[in-house]
């Protein structure tokens, strides 16, 4: 069960990081101001995450 | 151009908003909190010293331990089941910090699930710390969650399959630790934790345990001592005694369900030779009808929302412009906590536990709780600890 569990949590840290990385790329790559401020509020959470602080 | 300051302005915001709610996080995470025990405190163990299934962990808290060297019972007296019941912690925090034991042995824990007082519950803005004025200061808490950090322990189960009964219970239960009795030393953190507190109880002989809660007052189970079955007579007694010569409003006593698995007050009876008690004081910041939730709620008791459920007759426990404050519900667990083992004195002498130093009812209702706790600060280093 920990075993499990411990894979799991690796998987979504994993997960997360690819998310935050893609939210990142689109971040640099978008041409609009509107859409970089939505991007920049979206990696909050995941950042948070990442750093295992909520 | 343009374009470019344009989302450093976004980064630098972003990262000023990360930064803190991070930093709020962070505190509540790893603030620690002090006690200042009683000069009549004998040892401070730790869980794993009991089972090292919680080596390790941030569950493996501090068991305040006072021997008083004779022959008696020994008492357990649990808090911090639930993280967002602050008297639960507060109310063994007085016997740790005033009690003097001379005759038997009493163990006290006050953050049984410490995971569950480092983060808050989902959704519904509760403050993060709470505090309590002293003649020397204040002192301040963690007010937590109901059930044990994501961070800690995670994934949930789909559903969460009771061991030994194999009783269904909802996913988050597994974090819950008042259903996670009596633990599983290879399972998840709540399992693993409440495993750890039954070999406390066997290893050490323990007679009885007291468990302390909070409860909303839409909830049935309220106001009342729930004990297991060899419980009864004490706990009828008990409720008998302080209802008719103590308390203003009732404390009634209930039955442990036989069907009803995970509760210490039915698992740690039934998997030990201690008999399992759990006390119920009504608290209106847990109910869903409340108004604002901040620590003016918690520490008053008073709502008006909760007081108009109250005319309608759909609250289990009366509530009137004076509220549940904080004194009073701290006073009727320790209270109920003394008279029980005085009871059990009577009824069962060989289990004897003799206690000395413990405020009345009237005096945490005169003086404050804060009157009886003692300031860490000036306190001998060696009698301060932290949870």
């Amino acid at each position: 069960m920990i075993a499990i569990n411990t894979a799991v949590t690796v998987l979504y840290y994993l997960i997360c990081a690819f998310f935050l990385a893609a939210i990142a790329y689109n971040f640099v790559k978008t041409r609009k101001v509107q859409e970089s401020v939505l991007y920049g509020l979206m990696m909050i959470p995941f950042i948070l995450r990442l750093l295992r602080l909520k | 151009m343009k374009l470019k300051w344009a989302k450093i302005a976004v980064l630098l915001v972003m990262a000023a908003c990360a930064a803190v709610a991070g930093f709020l996080f962070h505190e509540q995470r790893v603030y620690r909190e002090a006690v200042a025990a009683s000069p009549h405190l004998t040892q401070v163990k730790k869980l794993s010293d009991y089972s090292p299934a919680i080596k390790g962990t941030v569950n493996d808290c501090n068991v305040y331990v006072f021997d008083s060297g004779v022959p008696g019972g020994t008492a357990l007296l649990i808090g911090g089941t639930h993280a967002e019941e602050p008297v639960a912690l507060v109310s063994a925090l007085v016997f740790t910090e005033n009690l003097k034991v001379t005759q038997g042995r009493v163990f006290v824990i006050h953050r049984v699930n410490t995971s569950a007082s480092t983060n808050t519950r989902l959704g519904e803005a509760y403050p993060r710390f709470f505090h309590v004025e002293a003649p020397w200061g204040v002192q301040k808490w963690r007010m937590g969650d109901r059930v044990a950090n994501p961070l800690d322990s995670w994934p949930d189960p789909e559903v969460y399959i009771h061991y030994p009964s194999g009783q269904n219970l909802a996913y988050m239960d597994i974090r819950n630790l008042n259903r996670n009795w009596p633990g599983k030393a290879d399972g998840l953190l709540t399992e693993r934790t409440t495993f750890a507190a039954m070999e406390l109880i066997r290893q050490e002989g323990v007679d009885l345990t007291i468990d302390f809660h909070e409860a909303e007052l839409e909830y049935p189970v309220e106001n009342t001592i729930v004990a297991h079955e060899r419980g009864n007579e004490v706990a009828a007694m008990t409720s008998m005694m302080l209802t008719s010569q103590t308390f203003r409003v009732p404390i009634g006593m209930e039955f442990s369900p036989k069907a009803l698995h995970g509760l210490s007050h039915r698992e740690v009876g039934d998997h030990s030779d201690a008999v399992s008690y759990l006390f119920e004081v009504a608290e209106p910041m847990l109910d869903r009808i409340r108004g604002i939730t901040d620590e003016e709620l918690l520490m008053s008791g008073k709502d008006r929302f909760v007081m108009k459920a109250g005319e309608h007759n759909l609250l289990y426990a009366p509530i009137d412009e004076s509220g549940w404050p904080f004194d009073l519900r701290i006073a009727r667990h320790v209270t109920t906590a003394q008279t029980l083992i005085q009871v059990n004195n009577m009824l069962h002498p060989d289990q004897a536990i003799l206690m000395e130093g413990i405020p009345s009812y009237q005096d945490i209702l005169d003086q404050g709780t804060g009157a009886f706790l003692r300031d860490p600060a000036a306190a001998p280093p060696e009698q301060v600890y932290y949870d």
